[in-house]
């Protein structure tokens, strides 16, 4: 086996950004509160904040231990398989989902005619091949990803700029109806996607190089991309008013199309298509590889490659059996899942261990000496 | 008298261990030893048995010259001069060897009295060669031979005098045919290693430049210099070199592309891992920055390791030239390389699944153009494509005289006549035309061969899933490179991982002034490469 590859404090900003901006930017979020959808973002990253800390907080009190090895510690051995299990398999919904994610939009957008089982498994062999190279690999890829990812957006906002298509009358009045519509649309969907998911993240909190820095540069990162979401949903609905924003499936795409500068630059939306592919692509494997760890961790397996494969497929398949059309999978996604999986897992299982530990305090540290002295 | 005579050789063999020759041996052997049986023993005090050993054991080739002496020194004695003709320089043998040998020095009173006596004092006195060592076995004789040395033989002691005068023909000191600069030094190396160090020492003039020379090839016996710094080079890097020559096991070496091959990283991918030259300047500048070179007797081609993928996109002229017009020309070799990699790939890709990218005037005036063709873009790409390759094979293999031919078959017909025929259309002969200038431009041989391999495969896949197959292969792509390393440095570093320090040098080119530490991950200790005492000083202010 080789050596656990540590991650670098730059990688970690990239892939939290990377991770939170994947899907997040692709399909509307927070559209149920219509033209002030950048507000429910904002609300929903402060709120995801609070998660976040409950995160690092456990984090804090295992320094060496990911998710999927103190959990057994806190809530017991037979329980804490269980768990365990329930969130590899929740991960692997997600990173399914995601990849639905992404399938459906380039049916709709170039390939009419493929079916999206296709075009998923092109995706996942990729991922495969990239987390068969190693971790390390997919932080260093991410890297160069991120600087690209950058430099386009920044060239698609100034071409937005210049071809002079929003009109920031669409937003306004903020919050004309009152607060509680605006609350109301923004829980449970905005906290819990994309922002709650960094629960995914605790599984590789351990191996951060400078483990210190896992609260402040997460928060950053988090905050930039929230940031980068709530103007994206913005300039959304600037560009196409709040009816037309809310009511299509990919709102960003919609509004990229409308660029057109002296009839050379136009129809950008195929380009930025390929730009979010990578966000996808960063996204689901990130989910595939915790959910191998954990994986790994249930079944005491010891190549961690050997899982990719398996899961991989079952990542595939889950894809195209989660909805049975786009529409569906769509409601799924902002009206059953965050209320009914998101909030489970990224709230009330991390508070319901978060206190078991915190009343077995003792006992536990106590077990985790024991166990980590007779490991050496 | 004669102790003293004896501590003295002693001390003179001590002093030449830089030969070629192995002194392992002791003296022991006694004058009557006519022992000729193993390879590796001993010398025999007869002259009719040594020679007739060489003759038989190189198979009598007609090559090889015995050339008979009747010396007085002293005392009469029988001396033989043997070597093999064009290995070594003739005229020095005549005039520094045979020549005073014959001379025999009456101004030297204590003249020898016994063979052994009177083999050092031609060892001493009659031999006006910068380098002389003293073998006693077979081996070295037969290897020493073989490797142009002159074989100085006095009749009655069991050792042999090596002179070194190889000569023979070779190449001369000749402008570089690779790597070409408008300013700069104008000096390739050549296929003799002893040149080429020499090159580079009269760039470094260190006491702290090192050479370690070996020798690989069961066979071929090829010689082998390892050259870097002291101070600058980590220690770790040249044990790991040495470690990976000492590995290999073949029967040859001829080429340092051979070597390359053995003593990479990873062997299944389309990188070339380790950089090759044939600038003395660009061996300086890379030993400078804490890297190794390894030099191969019989090419101008040196190997640098640990390889980052930018130094491939780093022309030496870079720094002969003003900053400004070197980040220019550094970034335009990085899109160069883009271009020829996937140029028919986007072509192919929009043509065929993104019309609506594409202006609607140019894209009329494109399906125009491909109204007539009957190929599917994949197909006219790949038949232009490959046309392509084998005109560029087809140039390079052939004589000069049917290379305008060939250029002339190339434009006119292939590209013209296809065109009407209405085989290809007109915009694909301009994207095959780009992409073919384009991989001309990456100053580095090596890696527009991979860009050349690897835009097979990008075409077929961005056929058949446009944009999407393309982003997801280029993904492939980095994630690949990210994933090798030369000798322990990442292969993308310092893109991924990242380091601002020597960013640098690798997209721009920054002054000089500013780049004051060697590369991080190469020159681990030693990092200070400049002071500049203008920043210090306005500091300081």
């Amino acid at each position: 086996m080789r050596e656990q590859y540590k991650i670098s404090i730059k990688q970690y900003f990239t892939l939290i950004v990377l991770f939170e901006l994947g899907s997040a930017i692709l399909v509307g979020l927070g559209m149920n509160a219509g033209r002030d959808a950048w507000l429910a973002v904002l609300i929903g990253l402060v709120a995801g904040v609070f998660l976040f800390l409950l995160y690092i907080y456990m984090f804090k009190q295992f320094p060496e231990l990911p998710l999927s090895k103190y959990l057994p510690l806190i809530v017991g051995k037979h329980f804490g398989k269980v768990l365990n299990m329930l969130y590899m398999l929740y991960f692997m919904y997600l990173a399914a989902r995601v990849l639905r994610d992404f399938g459906s939009l380039l049916l709709s957008a170039v390939f009419v005619q493929t079916p999206i089982i296709v075009v998923n498994s092109l995706m996942i062999l990729t991922i495969i091949y990239v987390l068969h190279l190693g971790f390390e690999v997919l932080a260093r890829t991410g890297e160069i990803f991120f600087a690209l990812t950058v430099l386009i957006g920044l060239s698609i906002f100034v071409l937005v700029l210049g071809a002079d298509i929003m009109n920031w009358n669409y937003i306004k009045p903020i919050a004309g109806e009152g607060w509680m519509p605006v609350l109301k649309a923004s829980f449970p969907v905005t906290p819990t996607f994309p922002f709650g998911e960094m629960i995914a993240f605790t599984m590789l909190f351990p191996y951060l190089r400078t483990k210190k820095k896992a609260l402040s540069i997460g928060l950053t990162a988090m905050i930039l991309s929230g940031l980068i979401l709530s103007l994206t949903v913005a300039a959304d609905i600037a560009i196409l008013g709040g009816h037309v924003a809310t009511h299509v499936f990919f709102p960003l795409l919609s509004a990229v199309a409308k660029i057109n500068l002296g009839e050379f630059i136009q129809r950008l939306d195929a380009l930025v298509v390929f730009t979010l592919i990578t966000g996808g692509f960063f996204k689901i494997a990130v989910f595939l590889y915790v959910s191998v760890k954990i994986a790994q961790d249930v079944f005491s397996v010891k190549e961690e490659r050997s899982l990719l494969m398996p899961l991989g497929i079952v990542i595939l398949f889950g894809s195209v059996a989660v909805a049975s059309n786009f529409v569906e999978h769509i409601n799924e996604g902002l009206n059953i899942v965050p209320h009914f999986i998101h909030v489970p897992f990224q709230l009330i299982i991390p508070v319901f261990f978060t206190v078991i530990y915190l009343i077995r305090k003792k006992s536990i540290k106590k077990k985790l000496a024991s166990g980590s002295s007779t490991l050496t | 008298m004669k102790k003293n005579r004896n501590n003295r050789h002693s001390n003179s063999m001590n002093e030449e261990q830089d030969m070629p020759v192995n002194l392992e041996g002791t003296s022991s052997a006694s004058e009557n030893n006519t022992d000729d049986g193993a390879s590796n023993s001993v010398v025999s005090s007869s002259i009719e048995h040594v020679i007739t050993y060489i003759k038989t054991e190189l198979g009598n080739p007609g090559d090889l010259v015995v050339r008979h002496l009747n010396l007085e020194v002293g005392l009469k004695i029988k001396a033989a001069v043997i070597f093999i003709d064009e290995l070594v320089d003739s005229q020095k043998i005549a005039e520094f060897v045979i020549e005073r040998l014959q001379t025999v020095p009456v101004h030297i009173k204590d003249m020898p009295a016994t063979f052994g006596e009177s083999f050092y004092f031609i060892k001493e006195n009659s031999l006006s060669l910068g380098t002389v060592a003293e073998i006693e076995n077979y081996n070295d004789l037969l290897d020493g031979l073989l490797a142009g040395n002159t074989a100085i033989y006095i009749n009655g002691f069991p050792k042999v005098l090596m002179a070194e005068a190889i000569g023979g023909s070779s190449r001369a000191i000749q402008e570089p045919t690779s790597e070409v600069v408008i300013r700069g030094p104008k000096e390739a190396f050549t296929e003799l290693l002893k040149t080429n160090i020499g090159l580079v020492r009269r760039k470094i003039r260190s006491s702290d430049l090192r050479v370690e020379q070996m020798k690989l090839g069961r066979v071929t016996k090829t010689p082998i210099a390892l050259l870097y710094i002291n101070n600058i080079a980590d220690p770790k890097l040249i044990e790991e070199m040495k470690t990976r020559l000492e590995r290999i096991d073949a029967d040859s070496i001829l080429e340092s592309g051979q070597l390359e091959e053995f003593i990479q990283d990873e062997t299944f991918t389309v990188f070339p891992q380790l950089f090759s030259t044939e600038r003395p300047d660009v061996v300086a500048g890379d030993l400078l920055e804490g890297r190794v070179a390894v030099m191969v007797n019989g090419t101008p081609f040196t190997l640098i390791a640990p390889t980052q993928f930018v130094q491939f996109f780093q022309s030496p002229e870079d720094y002969y030239m003003r900053y400004d017009i070197g980040s220019f020309l550094r970034m335009l070799r990085f899109f160069v390389f883009i271009v020829s990699l996937i140029a028919p790939s986007i072509y192919i890709a929009l043509t065929t699944f993104h019309q609506a990218m594409i202006p609607t005037t140019l894209l009329f005036g494109l399906a125009a153009q491909r109204e007539g063709v009957p190929f599917p873009a994949f197909v006219e790409a790949l038949m232009m494509e490959i046309t392509f390759e084998i005109l560029r094979e087809a140039g390079i293999r052939m004589p000069r005289p049917v290379g305008v031919a060939v250029s002339i078959v190339g434009a006119l017909v292939l590209g013209q006549a296809a065109v009407q025929a209405g085989l290809v259309s007109p915009v694909m002969v301009i994207v095959v035309g780009i992409t073919a200038v384009a991989s001309f431009a990456v100053p580095s041989f090596a890696v527009a061969t991979s860009a050349r391999l690897l835009r097979f495969p990008l075409m077929l896949i961005s056929s058949i899933f446009g944009f999407y197959g393309l982003t997801l292969a280029l993904i492939v792509i980095i994630a690949h490179l990210t994933s090798l390393r030369s000798f322990g440095v990442p292969y993308l570093s310092p893109i991924a991982p990242f380091n601002m320090d020597d960013m640098k040098d690798a997209f721009f080119r920054f002054p000089i002034k500013s780049m004051l530490k060697r590369p991080s991950l190469i020159s681990q200790k030693n990092r200070v490469r400049m002071t500049n005492h203008e920043t210090q000083k306005s500091r300081g202010e």
